[in-house]
């Protein structure tokens, strides 16, 4: 009887037509655009590549990505780190509940997202009269992109950090209480450090994600010129209105974060193979 | 430091992992609670740290006290126990001086060592692992034996008044096993801090314990030295779990135990339960290097058995028999003992019992 290949050794042969396939589809798919889109960025010279930036609207859709950022990225990192920490280290009735409802920004698109914001603070939304008696706005406004970022947002520091956390376990945490470490101690000089690289890059994936979001803010922020734009949301403006250099140089500021982000995943993830387990 | 457990249950779900447990351990002994898992044995050793909390019993009320003070309510930090675990759970992130001086660098401000004294201190603990000049290593830059010995300097750092061992030799090689075990028993001589180890492996516990505690189904089985643990079994769960043994079914028939074709007299037990004059069911119990393999019978109570199988790669040469009855038999056969003239597969010999053991079964 003739028996059948072991994985080992149908492992020595490298799949090399597999791995050509995979580099091509990702030249032409990923690589390529990005390319081009330096290239477009760059069409009309150095001169107006930089103008691009310095017009109002740039400027005040920069500033507001920038603020979102700032206010969404420390939030989802809190929470996120605190929900991972629950979810990792301890039993509890609802945790599969919790898991669930944490994948909702990922399984719905962000367009329905933006949407459930509008049914909840919109004028005739759930709470939209009520808002508008006390005078605050939020859709259409910037609270509205803010919000709608912190939704889509909101998963990423917990999934890069659940897996981790699991694997690692509770006996570095037990064996510092042991020790005399408060939780305090515990969490600062144990827990943090052994998942630093983990969260720095979910932290970065948050960031990026905030500055990119599209979907959710367009449908929120009302898209007023100067005060609700976001640097996607002006990327898209600029394209519409014909200035293909102008949007694809704010564009290349997206790629570029979105560049930096992978950079850093692979010096996390270097960094945390060399400790170990 | 003494600890006393009295009236310890805990459950989780239906499970009974500790079934109202009482112990006293006394100041300066290095206890094992040996058994298999599930029985009870991690859950107990957590249930002293602190890390998990007995069950409130309906009448009697658990009781964890340290030195004869109840310490229901002191959270893990404040016991004052180092507890060691099976994979080390050294701070990957630190050096080996750092994890040592962990405990002291977390302490309040106020009772907090000098940088001078934990360097200090360090440095007499790294003696007492004997590792020196790996101070500035990483944990993964180590082998397991090295990693375990810096989990012992590292809960020993805070002076613990009680050392606790979670299968403390579980994740190790053989060799490494055997030579820390000893290395551990060594320590304990001369620092005499009360420990308490969990262990499945028997041999692990004979050799390194003042006291074995045999657990089985989360209750206590036996509490001896290794030496009665070993030599009278208390019940026949210890008579199985400790070292090996052949099994006989049998009945009390008025002063006679009868297993089989094999009888003995009722006086001439060593047991429990067997008192003369009861009548029922009985289990006889041989260790399999006592049993003596012969010719021809020699006023030993035995029984005759065919030769099945002969293991002499080993200390000892293992026979296998199996009894006219069908029982399977196993006996250790000293090499220098061995004898190649009759002991052959399928010869017929005649297996003498020179120590028996009985139990109700």
């Amino acid at each position: 009887m003739k028996t059948t290949a072991s994985p080992a050794t149908t492992g020595t042969k490298t799949p090399r037509f597999l791995i050509c396939i995979t580099w091509l589809f990702l030249t032409a798919c990923l690589l390529l655009p990005i390319v081009l889109v330096f290239q477009y960025a760059f069409s009309a010279g150095i001169g107006r590549y930089f103008a691009s930036f310095a017009t109002s609207d740039a400027r005040s859709a920069i500033g507001l990505s920038v603020i979102t950022a700032l206010i969404v990225v420390p939030i989802n990192t809190v929470f996120g780190v605190a929900l991972a920490w629950s979810i990792a280290k301890f039993e509890f009735r609802g945790k599969n509940l919790l898991m669930t409802v944490l994948d909702i920004p990922f399984a719905v698109s962000p367009v329905i997202a933006g949407m459930m914001l509008i049914l909840l603070f919109g004028s005739r939304g759930l709470l939209g009269p009520w808002l508008q008696e006390i005078g605050v706005r939020i859709v259409f406004a910037r609270p509205g992109v803010i919000l709608a970022t912190l939704f889509v947002t909101f998963p990423f520091v917990a999934r890069e950090l659940i897996p981790l956390m699991h694997s690692q376990g509770s006996e570095a945490e037990v064996s510092a209480l042991s020790l005399g470490a408060n939780g305090f101690q515990s969490f600062f000089r144990v827990t943090l450090p052994n998942i630093k690289w983990g969260l720095l890059y979910g932290v970065l994936l948050t960031n990026a994600r905030a500055f990119g979001e599209f979907g959710a803010v367009s449908v929120v922020s009302g898209h007023i010129r100067g005060l609700t734009n976001t640097v996607p949301l002006h990327v898209e403006i600029l394209f519409n209105d014909y200035q293909f250099a102008a949007s694809f140089a704010v564009a290349s500021l997206l790629v570029l974060l979105g560049l930096v982000t992978l950079v850093i995943k692979i010096i996390a993830e270097s960094k945390e193979a060399q400790y170990g387990h | 430091m003494g600890i006393d457990l009295h009236n310890i249950t805990k459950t989780f779900g239906t499970f009974h992992a500790v079934d109202n447990v009482n112990l006293h351990i006394r100041t300066g002994e290095l206890v094992a609670l040996l058994g298999p898992s599930g029985s009870g044995k991690s859950t107990l050793l957590r249930i002293i740290a602190g890390l998990e909390r007995p069950d409130m019993g309906l009448e009697l009320s658990p009781e964890v006290l340290f030195d004869g003070v109840p310490v229901a309510d002191t959270k893990v930090r404040h016991r004052g126990v180092g507890f060691v675990f099976q994979h080390y759970s050294l701070f990957r992130q630190m050096t080996v001086f750092e994890n040592i001086a962990f405990g002291l660098r977390v302490r309040p401000r106020a009772t907090r060592p000098t940088s001078t004294e934990i360097r200090k201190q360090v440095g007499r603990l790294l003696d007492l692992i004997q590792l020196q000049s790996l101070a500035q290593r990483y944990p993964h830059q180590l082998s397991g034996g090295q990693r375990q010995r810096v989990a012992l300097a590292r809960a020993l750092a805070v002076e613990p008044k009680v050392l606790l061992l979670d299968e403390p030799f579980g994740a190790l090689d053989a060799q490494v096993r055997l030579d820390l075990r000893r290395w551990l028993r060594k320590l304990h001589d001369e620092i005499h801090v009360t420990s308490v180890f969990v262990t499945h492996d028997q041999e692990e516990a004979l050799e390194i314990a003042d006291r074995v505690i045999v657990m089985n189904e989360g209750k206590i089985e036996q509490d001896g030295s290794p030496d009665e643990v070993f030599h009278t079994p208390a019940t026949p769960f210890v008579m199985r779990f400790i070292g090996s043994a052949n099994r006989f079914r049998g009945r009390i028939e008025q002063s006679r135990a009868v297993f089989g074709e094999l009888e003995i007299e009722s006086a001439n037990l060593e047991g429990s339960g067997h008192d003369s004059g009861s009548e029922g069911e009985i289990d006889l119990y041989v260790r399999p290097h006592e049993i003596e393999l012969r010719r021809t019978p020699n006023g030993i109570p035995g029984v005759e058995a065919v030769i099945e199988h002969i293991h002499q790669a080993g200390p000892v040469v293992r026979i296998d028999l199996r009894t006219h009855a069908g029982d399977a038999l196993a006996v250790d056969v000293a090499h220098e003992l061995f004898d190649k003239q009759f002991m052959l597969c399928g010869n017929t010999v005649f297996a003498a019992l020179r120590r028996t053991r009985v139990f109700v079964g």
